[in-house]
């Protein structure tokens, strides 16, 4: 299967010579279609750095990486902005939603950014909301929702242009048990779709056997199998 | 973008209204100072374009209209008898003592013209309350306007009233409206033979000779020969003795220098409140922003944001501050000095507030372009 996201050689280094302090060193990762991938490591492990230079936010210090078969690697910044617009949606952990429009705005303004009208972008994120079990807080502002409804928002608005990647960074820490569950279940509803989900996180308990769990160490990947492996590994 | 950038700045309605009245006070007191500059420029030439003419013969280094002094007679004889003159007219503008019903000694400027507008000169004075420029005509008449009441210690009815100028008795035979010179000094006019007597002048003398040509373009041959047989004349255009009147009122006495300087202060404030307003609207959404970039907007879409925030307290606080500088001028009424509000005092005044919007966008603006979009989604 054709990887949606394929990293070869990444490595990347903050500072200037001769005081480099590396960051990532000389790693490769393929991210296919319909895989829910879990990236895991201790803190400084290089797994923000890596998501950055996977969105093309960051360019490495060495290395390349093809975003739906196209080499974003040394693309103008223009051309990278608009393979992430084509391909990928974030989910953050602090939401980073807007406090002045509704939930359904929130989710459609991002639709009418990738040339949705904005009354059919407003139908799709209803709906999306809807499904996502906020049917009844669709004009609620994003301070007068729970963390979790909030979360839920943030989803619909990363899925809602049908992405085919959503890079989730620690998108459950702020969320008690039961949410982070509900919130994990909605993403892999879309990568039973065909949808790849890169998320990162440090709680084991939202992981299940057939996930892909690549571990980080030092910049550099020390395993990358899946959860069940990892498992009979421990 | 707009929709975001809209809600987002009505959301903060303190900040927006903190916004709105700094560019309303900042475009009310720039519009006010350019209406307050055209005014002072109208004023300053207004005795000029009201009497009209070709040429105008006065004293040589007189740097503007109310500053002339007597000049020797015949001059008007020679100037009549060029083939290209129709008419020669004198007029006397003079600074002259006063004395009010109650004894005190002022100064007031006296304006005479030849009342007989046969010939096709115009009418002054213009703006009459009461009375018409020919009732002037007759010894010892004259008009006064209605806004000098206070300073020339009169009350109405102003109609047959008697005043003491330059030790002469006279009588209010007209009276005007809204006629003032720059200094609001009071302004009387007279016909020329009353404006003579009371400037203590020659029968024949004047303080200028306003030349009516056939041809406009027989004037600057005129006006050279005129300089040449009296190196003690100047002869200038209407335009031109207008223009050096404009000029010396406005920068030479510092007038237009302290209104610039306050329109100045006005775009300077209006900057730093919308500046200080947008840029905290920004730095408040960074993250937001940085999400949008994240997700594919572009850095033109994030400009935008900033853009629309800009153009909104532009538009809305522009047209508060233009209907504020209507009002103060409407309240003001003829107590006023006279501000014009011309097109160049609109459009002046609004292109102020696009800059100064614009200047103070840019301030966000380059925080936005400068958006590091990991650091700030970390």
């Amino acid at each position: 299967m054709t990887a949606l996201l394929d990293a070869h050689g990444l490595s990347f280094s903050h500072g200037q010579a001769p005081f480099l302090t590396p960051v990532l060193r000389d790693l490769s990762v393929s991210i296919r279609p319909g895989e829910l991938t879990v990236l895991m490591g201790p803190s400084g492990s290089g797994k923000t750095t890596l998501i950055s230079i996977l969105a093309g936010l960051l360019r490495p210090t060495s290395g390349h990486v093809d975003l739906c078969g196209e080499r974003i690697t040394g693309m103008d910044d223009a051309a990278v902005t608009a393979a992430r617009r084509r391909s990928l949606g974030f989910v953050f952990q602090a939401f980073h939603l807007f406090e002045a429009l509704s939930a359904v705005d929130n989710v459609a303004e991002i639709l009418a950014l990738s040339g949705v009208p904005i009354r059919a972008a407003r139908e799709r994120s209803r709906e999306l909301l809807v499904r996502f079990g906020l049917g009844d807080r669709l004009d609620n502002r994003p301070g007068q929702l729970s963390a979790g409804q909030r979360q839920r928002v943030a989803i619909a608005r990363a899925l809602a242009p049908n992405p085919k990647i959503v890079i989730a960074d620690e998108p459950t820490v702020a969320l008690d048990g039961a949410t982070a569950k509900s919130v994990m279940q909605l993403l892999r509803e879309y990568v039973s779709g065909g949808t790849a989900v890169v998320l990162v996180t440090h709680d084991t308990r939202l992981i299940t056997p057939t996930d892909r769990i690549i571990e980080l160490e030092d910049g550099r990947i020390v395993r990358d199998g899946s959860a069940h492996g990892r498992e009979e590994e421990e | 973008m707009h929709r975001i950038a809209l809600k987002t700045l009505l959301h903060h309605r303190a900040k927006v209204f903190a916004a709105l009245a700094g560019v309303a006070f900042a475009t009310a007191l720039m519009v006010i100072q350019i209406g307050l500059y055209d005014g002072l420029r109208a004023r300053a030439s207004i005795l000029v374009d009201r009497v009209g003419g070709d040429l105008w013969i006065m004293a040589a280094g007189t740097s503007m209209v109310d500053d002339s002094e007597l000049l020797a007679s015949g001059i008007d004889l020679r100037a009549s008898a060029h083939p290209c003159v129709e008419s020669v007219r004198p007029a006397i503008v003079a600074w002259l003592p006063y004395r009010t019903p109650a004894g005190a000694r002022h100064t007031l400027q006296l304006v005479g013209t030849d009342a007989d507008t046969s010939r096709g000169a115009p009418l002054v004075p213009w703006s009459m309350a009461e009375g018409l420029p020919g009732d002037l005509r007759g010894p010892g008449r004259v008009a006064i306007d209605e806004g000098d009441l206070r300073q020339l210690g009169l009350r109405p009815p102003l109609m047959g009233h008697r005043l003491e100028i330059a030790e002469t008795e006279v009588r209010v035979a007209a009276v005007t409206t809204g006629i003032r010179n720059v200094s609001l000094i009071p302004i009387v006019f007279a016909d020329i033979v009353t404006a003579r007597e009371l400037a203590h002048a020659s029968p024949t003398g004047a303080t200028y000779w306003v030349l009516d040509l056939a041809h406009p373009s027989c004037g600057p041959s005129i006006a050279a020969e005129i300089e040449r047989e009296h190196p003690d004349l100047l002869v200038l255009t209407g335009e031109q003795l207008a223009a050096r009147t404009q000029h010396h009122v406005v920068t030479e006495s510092g007038a237009g220098v302290a209104l610039a300087f306050v329109a100045l202060l006005g775009l300077i404030v209006g900057v730093v409140i919308v500046g200080q307003t947008l840029f905290s609207l920004v730095r408040e959404h960074h993250k937001e922003l940085g999400m949008l970039r994240a997700v594919g907007a572009t850095r033109g879409e994030l400009a935008a944001f900033v853009g629309w925030m800009a153009t909104f307290v532009a538009v809305v606080g522009g047209g508060i501050g233009l209907g504020l500088a209507f009002a103060v001028d409407s309240g003001l009424g003829g107590r006023s000095i006279g501000i014009v509000y011309g097109p160049e005092a609109v459009l002046g005044g609004l292109a102020a507030v696009f800059v100064m919007c614009g200047i103070a966008g840019a301030i966000s603006l380059a925080s936005v372009l400068r958006l590091d979009v990991v650091k700030v989604l970390q």
